[in-house]
């Protein structure tokens, strides 16, 4: 049996597939990997370390960290997959329509992405954080304030390449409508690109949502998502390193198995696709 | 072209790595430090400024005496107070000189006073008894009274004297409060020589001080920041840092093994409490009360946090060395179930909401302990952690609309020690003019006149006996009344190398005297 | 230079549109406005009422918004409320302690990510590139916050090679004001004891910083070496006999600068969220620590400086990168 195409490309791609399942499969249905209540205080047993009963270990109120990082795999990946979809939906669908309308509504648009990019992401996360409240919703919500921009200008560029193809100019000489021809022709020639970058993206969005509630302003406790866990466990690194590491391992090995699997993505769909020009 | 770029970088990682780390010195404290003070102003700052400062950089008339029993002479050798309670006579100690080297006298105290009055900061809650002060010669001090105070001895060790040179020399129409907020001219064994915000603090030592300069004291203390709580450990560990001022009870047992360290677990005088609110449904039911009180794992507690219990409403050797008092409602989930039932709640189903401190590992677990009690009987609890500021608005502005919809049911609370007399305790935390919209710290909203009469006299009272038998009486009034959870009683623990010795303990985890500390051959 | 005259209005109406930004967040801040920026706690009455006129709280939003930009121009941010001091001297504390960590993370990341990227563009496909590329994407993968702990754990605590916590050892005084970057500072005093502790300092946070920037530059380099490398006059440079280490050096290298410095340059912007992290983590006392600690104290005045200054910083770190662009390549028109 041949293996499709996107898979081929030996042991890491396979492994990387491998992990993304199961980490798919924590968020979707976290019962199947541990019989264990994630929320289950039992003072007696806090902070043990790895053992058979407890795998990874408790926290610092007896709950199982090996649950605990099983259904914090919901909370890290739903964020990250929100923040990437707002970003890409809101993007694609602005830089469509606008890098079809004409050079007036373009300049506009490049201006106004140029506002929204100008904003460094962990930074004004915060800021909008603290002055907002703190939790994964507003942190997804202000990153894809200035995520959306880098979608539209993907969009848009792409849009203006295959604006004046000849297939295009025939579809407006026929007298098709606007957004049939944005629909039916432009977007999916254009979408290539956009979700080359999707798939690079969400990476990127696990690891600044993890930073963000590391900091503090993310995801709350007794939330079991990855960051906040191993910002609890920064205080008991010295006796209890397990804490923070185990955590922080989950983050890195489902962010490696996603750039993976996005340069697979990427080579699949575009291999002449450039990944240094600014978007 | 990259080649001698390359080369340079490899260089410097190797002289980086080799270069040794620096020895430690003799006369030098290392200190790590993870809060951060607002200002070393001692009329203007904070109460954690009087704490801190107090105890280091400048002086009062007295302190506080280490087994709590009263005050202990500092900058007055003695005093003396008349019949009717109203006027205090100190004789101050002769050949005191600040800082600046000028010398300290009754003028020097007189303006440091007037000056506290005028500024109405924290150290003003303390002298608000006072009315005026006279002066009658340099080396004595008399302070008249509005009415007799039984907390204004013991309080007066918060107003510290300030060089009348410095106040007159750095007053910028602002009372020198912006050259004090960063530099300091006291009586006491250092000055500050530097302060760098979120770096460090570094004292040096006061060449005029009146105890004097044997060999072996700390001529330099470094406060530094250390903002990871890990790293600050771990350099105490390898001698970068001489002592390390806030240790959780997790990280005890390695540290005890470290042969080159010593680990400090002192019973302090800091109260833990959850305050009820007693205005409110369902916790303005007495039996809603006495049924969360019922509810409190105490040992639970005790084994995660390393503290400890608690008998009585306030911090009890405050009533007497040997007065003990009994829990009234101790750990008992059936008796809780019971009352909750007379109470018309027999399967829980009401909500709570609970505030405490943002960031405190023993507030956490004090919420968590009485969750999972609360939980099992079918009570939910809301979270509600913030900085204090925050949580003083919320729970301060209930009070004006009294609205159930915002009520604050339970609030984490802790309440150290300031001064060594009861009513401290029993006017601030349970008194009607502790009410907080009117800048108390009555957070129960408990209101009680008997309560209040017993109180009053006792604070103003100039027979000790009675004095004692009031506060015993309104103590077992408000013990009764469950108007607050006690959940035990702080146990602060240090770490040190070896080798620093003389610490003394003062109560609280912020008061450390550095000149009584020395470094052992 | 006409491209940096042409770009100026546009500069100042961004500039204008971000402090309008974070001018409208500020106005979701509750409590008394006036209150936060005279202080919180310390403030006096008159304190207070010298902000209200200040901010102008008695006039409406837009004018309130004039004088938040007259303010922000004077460099007048209000007061800390931690400490009461005027924010920009805190700022202006700080942001040396972060330019240098982030200068020294840059230049790590170019001087071994260049390299690695030439190195595994010039042997694409065989081992060295087999252990680069993936090696490139592992690191990419890794989670800062996590791996700085980590660092700490084996560096500081289990080799004990490096320190963990500060700029300085405790006992070693700061070099004599200068630049504010200690390592500069120390050389220029021909310390070098001093230059040796900051140096042991600065590796471990500057490493960790680094890490980020790294794989993409080296990933970005190998990208356009390897695009370069096929081009038609490297064949004839190779066909003349010129040796094939000039080829990739001289010729090769400098055609791919363009592409390769654009990326240092974003990067260099990029790093401003990876900062804030590593202060944290290595108690580096520069802006990042400073708008954590203003995060927790709910430090408003200092945390909306913070996020203005930074995103300044950012726009003008952008806009240069910009503007090398095609003063580099001048095939390219903007």
């Amino acid at each position: 049996m041949r293996l499709p195409r996107l898979l081929r490309g030996g042991p890491s791609v396979l492994g990387a597939a491998a992990i993304l399942v199961v980490a798919v499969g924590m968020t979707l249905a976290p019962q199947l990997f541990t019989g264990r209540d994630p929320n289950a205080i039992v003072f007696i047993e806090r902070l043990q370390p790895p053992s058979l009963v407890h795998p990874l270990g408790t926290d610092e109120n007896g709950r199982d960290l090996w649950a605990r990082v099983v259904y914090g795999a919901r909370p890290t990946l739903t964020a990250a997959v929100a923040l990437i979809l707002i970003s890409l939906a809101v993007g694609s669908l602005a830089g469509l329509v606008i890098g079809y309308a004409g050079r007036r509504a373009d300049e506009v648009l490049m201006r106004v992405t140029e506002f929204f990019l100008a904003f460094p992401q962990i930074v004004w996360a915060l800021a909008i954080a603290s002055v907002i409240g703190r939790g994964l919703v507003v942190c997804v919500l202000a990153l894809s304030l200035t995520w959306w921009a880098q979608y539209a200008r993907l969009m848009r560029a792409q849009v203006l390449v295959y604006k004046e193809r000849e297939f295009i100019l025939a579809s407006r000489a026929l007298g098709q409508r606007a957004w049939w021809i944005l629909l039916r022709h432009l977007l999916p020639n254009c979408f290539s690109p956009v979700l080359v970058k999707a798939t690079i993206d969400v990476s990127l969005a696990i690891l600044l949502l993890a930073a963000l509630s590391f900091l503090g302003v993310g995801a709350q406790p007794p939330m079991p998502e990855w960051g906040a866990m191993v910002t609890i466990g920064r205080k008991y690194l010295l006796d209890y390193p397990w804490y923070a590491t185990f955590p922080g391992l989950a983050i890195f090995v489902v962010v490696l198995a996603f750039n993976i699997l996005g340069e697979r993505v990427r080579d699949a769909l575009d291999p002449a696709s450039r990944i240094y020009v600014r978007s | 072209m990259a080649l001698p770029v390359v080369a340079t970088l490899l260089v410097a990682f190797a002289l980086a790595l080799a270069s040794p780390s620096p020895a430690q010195q003799e006369n030098v404290l290392n200190v790590g430090k993870y809060t951060q003070l607002g200002s070393y102003d001692p009329h203007a700052g904070a109460l954690d400024t009087l704490w801190w400062t107090g105890n280091n950089f400048y002086e009062s008339l007295l302190d506080l005496n280490e087994d709590l029993s009263g005050p202990r002479p500092v900058l007055a050798t003695s005093w003396t107070a008349s019949k009717d309670g109203k006027t205090y006579t100190f004789k101050l100690r002769e050949g005191v000189k600040f800082s600046d080297g000028t010398p300290f006298d009754s003028a020097a105290v007189k303006l440091s006073v007037e000056r506290a009055q005028a500024l109405k900061k924290a150290a003003f809650l303390f002298i608000k008894p006072i009315a005026r002060v006279e002066t009658p010669s340099p080396s004595t001090v008399v302070c008249h009274l509005e009415q007799p105070s039984n907390t204004f001895l013991p309080g007066l060790r918060f107003l510290l004297v300030v060089s009348p040179k410095a106040l007159k020399e750095h007053d910028k129409d602002d009372q020198a409060q912006g050259w004090l907020r960063e530099h300091t001219a006291g009586t006491g064994a250092y000055v500050l020589e530097k302060w760098e915000p979120n770096i460090i603090h570094v004292g040096k030592k006061n060449p005029h001080y009146w105890r004097g300069w044997p060999a072996n004291k700390f001529t330099t203390i470094n406060l530094r920041h250390i903002y990871e709580p890990e790293t600050q450990r771990l350099m105490v560990e390898k001698g970068e840092l001489d002592w390390s001022e806030n240790v959780t009870k997790d990280a005890l047992p390695a540290l005890k093994r470290n042969p080159n360290l010593t680990v400090y677990e002192k019973l302090g005088t800091s109260l833990m409490v959850t305050y009820l609110n007693t205005n409110v449904a369902p916790t303005k039911d007495l039996r809603v009360r006495q049924a969360l009180h019922h509810l409190w794992n105490q040992e639970a507690f005790n084994a995660i946090t390393g503290n400890a219990a608690n008998e009585g409403p306030l911090f009890t050797p405050l009533l007497g060395k040997d007065w003990r008092m009994e829990n009234p409602y101790p750990y008992s989930p059936d008796k809780a179930k019971k009352l909750l039932a007379e109470a018309g709640y027999p399967d829980g189903g009401f909500t709570l909401r609970y505030q405490s401190q943002k960031g405190d590992v023993d507030k956490r677990a004090m919420f968590e302990v009485l969750q999972a009690e609360l939980n099992k009987l079918n009570i939910k609890v809301e979270f509600f952690d913030d900085t204090w500021p925050a949580l003083v608005k919320r729970a301060t502005d209930w009070g004006r609309d009294k609205s159930p919809d915002t009520a604050i049911h339970l609030f984490g609370y802790f309440r150290p020690m300031f001064i060594t007399t009861p009513h401290d305790f029993l006017f601030h935390m349970y008194h009607s003019d502790a009410n907080p919209m009117k800048g108390g710290r009555n957070f129960t909203y408990y209101s009680n006149p008997e309560y209040d009469k017993l109180v009053n006299e006792a604070m103003t009272t100039t027979d000790r006996d009675r004095d004692l038998k009031l506060s015993r009486q309104a103590a077992e009034l408000v013990w009764r009344a469950a108007a607050l959870i006690v959940n035990g009683r702080i146990v602060d623990k240090f770490v040190a190398r070896k080798d620093v010795k003389g610490f003394v303990y003062l109560g609280d985890r912020v008061s450390f005297r550095y000149y009584d500390m020395y470094r052992e051959r | 230079m006409r491209l940096i005259l042409q770009r100026l209005p546009l500069l100042a109406i961004l500039l204008a549109a971000i402090s309008l930004a974070v001018f409208m967040l500020a106005q979701q801040l509750p409590g008394d406005p006036a209150f936060i920026a005279a202080g919180g706690g310390d403030a006096t009455p008159e304190m207070i009422a010298h902000a209200r006129e200040r901010l102008g709280l008695d006039r409406p939003v837009w004018v309130r918004y004039l004088y938040y930009m007259r303010n922000a121009l004077q460099g007048d941010f209000g007061r800390s409320m931690v400490n009461s001091r005027p924010v920009i001297e805190d700022i202006r504390k700080f942001w040396p302690a972060s330019l240098e960590l982030a200068l020294a993370a840059i230049a790590i990341s170019a001087v071994v990510g260049i390299p690695l990227g030439v190195a595994s563009a010039v042997r694409a496909g065989r081992w060295l590139d087999r252990l680069i590329t993936p090696g490139s994407v592992f690191l990419g993968s890794m989670p800062i916050f996590w791996l700085g702990l980590m660092a700490v754990l084996v560096f500081y605590r289990l080799l004990d090679l490096l320190p963990a916590g500060g700029r300085l050892s405790v006992s070693i005084a700061p070099p004599a004001a200068g630049t504010g970057l200690y390592l500069a500072d120390s050389l220029l005093a021909r310390d070098l004891p001093v230059f040796g502790d900051a140096l042991r300092h600065l590796v471990l946070p500057a490493s960790i910083l680094s890490v980020i920037s790294l794989a993409m530059i080296t990933r970005v380099t190998r990208a356009a070496m390897l695009d370069i490398l096929h081009e038609d006059y490297l064949r004839t440079a190779r066909a003349k006999g010129v040796p094939e280490s000039r080829v990739v050096l001289k010729h090769a290298l400098r055609n791919a600068s363009v592409p390769i410095l654009t990326v240092v340059g974003l990067q260099l912007g990029q790093l401003i969220g990876g900062v804030v992290i590593t202060e944290t983590i290595f108690s580096w006392p520069g802006l990042g620590l400073y708008a954590v600690t203003a995060v927790e104290n709910q430090d408003y005045p200092a945390l909306m400086a913070f996020t203005l200054v930074t995103t300044v910083v950012y726009v003008l770190i952008n806009l240069l990168v910009d503007l090398l662009y095609p003063l580099l390549n001048p095939q390219v028109r903007a």
